[in-house]
């Protein structure tokens, strides 16, 4: 019995498969790449959020600037509780040695890209306590920094323009130093290992 | 100041002298009296000043006379109804410092004898919490406040300093190079 | 249940000032706890001892950031002390004023500090707002937001810039105008009313055992034991104020005792004003050069009264051009050190920031 003939719905339709030769890319990968990399940092530079760690003395001006009349927020900068969902590490001040040892810690413990910002002189070259037992001199040997501000303490509006400039260099892709830790990740843990001993917090009831 | 502190102060010092006449009094600045004693004296002293009203221990403050070779421990005590002062200072030899602990009459002395033991490295004999350190971790030198500790010297030797090129003027390079 | 070990440590939305508290807790109470310092601690009476007297000016008001000139006053007066020389009596009621702005702004800090522990952040910004008003009256005068270094060893540095009495009691005519609705916004909150009333309590008892000055225990003991009342410097004999005491002190009434005290101090602005004479504002104190200048042999002690208890410089000069020892007695060291060690234990975790700031723990001052 011949097989019945269904409607030509059922019966799946032949095309010929033809070759067609794929157009000159017009963008290579690595345009595109930078493409892509540029918009990042244009998110990235508007939405910062840095981290709540008053480190020193300059962190008395830091209130000031984040409420109603220097406002940050309108930078988009807002404070983050947690190191793993922070951008900006900022140093507000001088650092100890057992500061630096959680400095360390936390700096570790954030995601990449993140920023170091550095106020006052503190961070340069030791500043007013340069010959002090317990302050070191240089920051940028232990920790990478973006920017310095300048004062002592700075004045709210140069901390608005320094965090100004810092998204200046977010978005032209000059603010690396995340990327720097990286690539020179063994010269950083040698300095940080010379001058601080161990990474580790012991616990105040055992010792 | 007026006639009846001036009273009650010289009524007081009488009593001080009749009761430990090694107390010497050394200097008095209108509300302010600073007493030399002897170290054996310490604890008669401090309890006798309790009860009179000596209620509060401001501090406890530790002095390096390094050409005397002694350290002088000075013990500052507030009488808040009168408004008084006292500081009662004594001197204990320099090499193997030693001095019984006074917690058992002030409390708020633990934190203070544990301080001076870290700055100092006095030993304060009764106090196991004065053996920890408390503002210093990982210390490697001598205690700081010694006269002989130079802090000019160990911060050279152990921060790395930043290296300025002096070259000023226009053609000066900047100063903040990544080395 | 077992407990489990924190670190109330110092990064920390709710910690002002850098220093660690390490607890122990179990379920939601804290079991044990002991502070952690050193963190700011800079070796400022080594520093201290490295410098000349006048140098020192630039050095000290570092020690205590939230309230900077308190160190100025005592390092001045302690110098004066010890070297027996008397200042003009316009500089005395220049200094109270100083102080009595210091003293707002060192309250106006730690109210707005109880906003992170109990999430009314308006606190905050209210606070900083008028603090930002007075810091730029204080950079008219001195020079500087923060650190003004300009009380100094013979009097202050230089004369007001004239018109500023008009700016500064016409501020404080609109700022009073403006405290009934602080009290409003935060003392008749129902959250912060919760959260602070009957809470954290400070008996009597431990006021003694401690050592604790200042708010704490004047709210425990009933006394107005304060430094400006019982040894009055700086003509404080001559201005009428109140000091506030209570004998049942919970977090609530140190935080209102607070709102009081700026009252107050507002009224020794004012009075301060009117009663000052003309003249000198200050004795030159180095014949000659003031890198050369030495200071005679002695040793005192002068004490202020700070935002948070008695604050206090030990000074021992040996007749040289440099300081032989200055001791810093920060007024927050008895409830910093033994408080959290002795009485911290037993609050709920969400309290032990609270405990923290409505104890008035000021971190530089106990590190230095």
């Amino acid at each position: 019995m011949p097989k019945k003939q269904l409607p030509s719905r059922f019966y799946p339709v032949k095309h010929e498969m033809q070759t067609v030769e794929a157009p000159a890319e017009k963008i290579s990968p690595q345009q595109r790449a930078e493409t892509w990399e540029k918009i990042a940092q244009y998110f990235r530079a508007n939405s910062l959020w840095m981290l709540n760690y008053c480190t020193g003395c300059c962190a008395i001006e830091l209130p000031l600037v984040m409420t109603s009349r220097f406002d940050m927020e309108r930078l988009g900068m807002m404070p983050m509780a947690t190191p793993r969902q922070a951008d900006i590490l900022l140093v507000t001040g001088y650092a100890s040695l057992k500061t630096l040892r959680r400095l360390i810690y936390t700096y570790e413990q954030m995601g990449t890209p993140k920023y170091v910002v550095a106020f006052g002189p503190c961070a340069v070259n030791g500043g007013i306590y340069h010959d002090a037992y317990a302050v070191l001199n240089r920051l940028d040997l232990y920790l990478p920094v973006d920017l310095y501000i300048a004062g002592c303490m700075p004045k709210p509006e140069a901390v608005m323009s320094g965090f100004m400039k810092l998204i200046e260099l977010i978005e032209s892709g000059k603010a690396t130093g995340w990327k720097d830790y990286e690539q020179r990740y063994e010269w950083y843990k040698k300095n940080q290992l010379e001058a601080v001993g161990e990474v580790f917090i012991h616990d105040e009831f055992h010792e | 100041m007026t006639n009846s502190m001036n009273s009650v102060k010289a009524r007081w010092a009488a009593q001080m002298r009749g009761m430990f006449p090694d107390a010497r009094l050394k200097k008095d600045r209108g509300t302010e009296m600073t007493y030399e004693i002897l170290p054996r004296d310490l604890h008669q002293i401090l309890a006798y000043l309790k009860n009179s009203g000596w209620r509060q221990l401001s501090m406890i403050t530790g002095v390096d006379w390094i050409e005397e070779g002694q350290f002088e421990l000075v013990y500052n005590l507030f009488d808040w109804e009168q408004g008084l002062r006292v500081l009662l200072s004594i001197r204990i030899g320099r090499d193997k410092p030693q001095v019984l602990t006074i917690t058992n009459i002030y409390a708020g002395a633990q934190y203070y004898e544990r301080e001076i033991h870290e700055f100092f490295g006095i030993e304060f004999i009764g106090n196991e919490d004065a053996l920890k350190s408390l503002f210093l971790e990982r210390w490697d030198a001598l205690p700081p406040l010694r006269k002989d500790f130079d802090s000019r010297a160990y911060s050279d030797k152990k921060y790395v300093k930043r290296f300025y090129d002096p070259v000023y003027g226009p053609q000066g390079g900047a100063p903040f190079e990544r080395s | 249940m077992s407990e489990v070990k924190l670190f109330f440590g110092p990064q920390h939305p709710g910690m002002h000032g850098n220093a660690s508290v390490h607890l122990y807790v179990e379920g939601d109470t804290v079991k044990k706890a002991r502070l952690v310092p050193g963190m700011l601690h800079r070796g400022f009476e080594k520093s201290m001892e490295n410098h000349t007297w006048m140098g020192n000016v630039a050095l000290i008001p570092r020690v205590c950031v939230a309230e900077p000139d308190i160190n100025e006053m005592v390092f001045a007066q302690g110098v004066e002390a010890i070297a027996e020389i008397d200042i003009p009596e316009r500089a005395h009621y220049i200094r109270m004023i100083i102080m009595e702005m210091t003293r707002i702004l060192a309250h106006m800090m730690s109210l707005g500090a109880i906003s992170s522990p109990t999430g009314l952040y308006t606190v905050n910004h209210w606070m900083q707002a008028d603090r930002n008003d007075m810091m730029d009256i204080f950079e008219e005068i001195t020079g500087h937001r923060v650190y003004h270094m300009y009380i100094v060893p013979g009097g202050v540095r230089r004369e007001l810039p004239p018109g500023i009495e008009k700016r500064i009691l016409d501020y404080f005519t609109e700022f009073e105008r403006r405290i009934p609705e602080y009290q409003a916004l935060v003392f008749e909150n129902p959250t912060i009313l919760a959260r602070l009333k009957d809470n954290i309590l400070l008996p009597a008892e431990v006021v003694w055992e401690l050592g604790v000055t200042g708010i704490g225990m004047r709210s425990a003991v009933g006394k107005p034991y304060d430094v400006r009342k019982v040894t009055p410097y700086a003509r404080y004999d001559q201005v009428e104020f109140e000091v506030p005491v209570a004998t049942y002190s919970d977090a609530y009434t140190r935080s209102i005792f607070k709102v009081i005290e700026i009252k107050e101090s507002i009224r020794i602005i004012r009075q301060a004003f009117d009663m000052m004479p003309d003249g000198k504002v200050n004795v030159k104190m180095a014949a000659g050069n003031a890198l050369k200048w030495t200071v005679p042999k002695g040793q005192t002690y002068s004490a202020v009264e700070s935002a948070r208890g008695e604050f206090g410089y030990y000074i021992v000069s040996d007749g040289k051009t440099q300081p032989y020892r200055i001791a810093v007695r920060g007024a927050s060291f008895p409830q910093g050190f033994l408080g959290v060690e002795r009485y911290m234990p037993g609050v709920r975790l969400d309290d032990a920031p609270l405990w923290y700031d409505t104890m008035g723990v000021c971190t530089p001052e106990i590190d230095r």
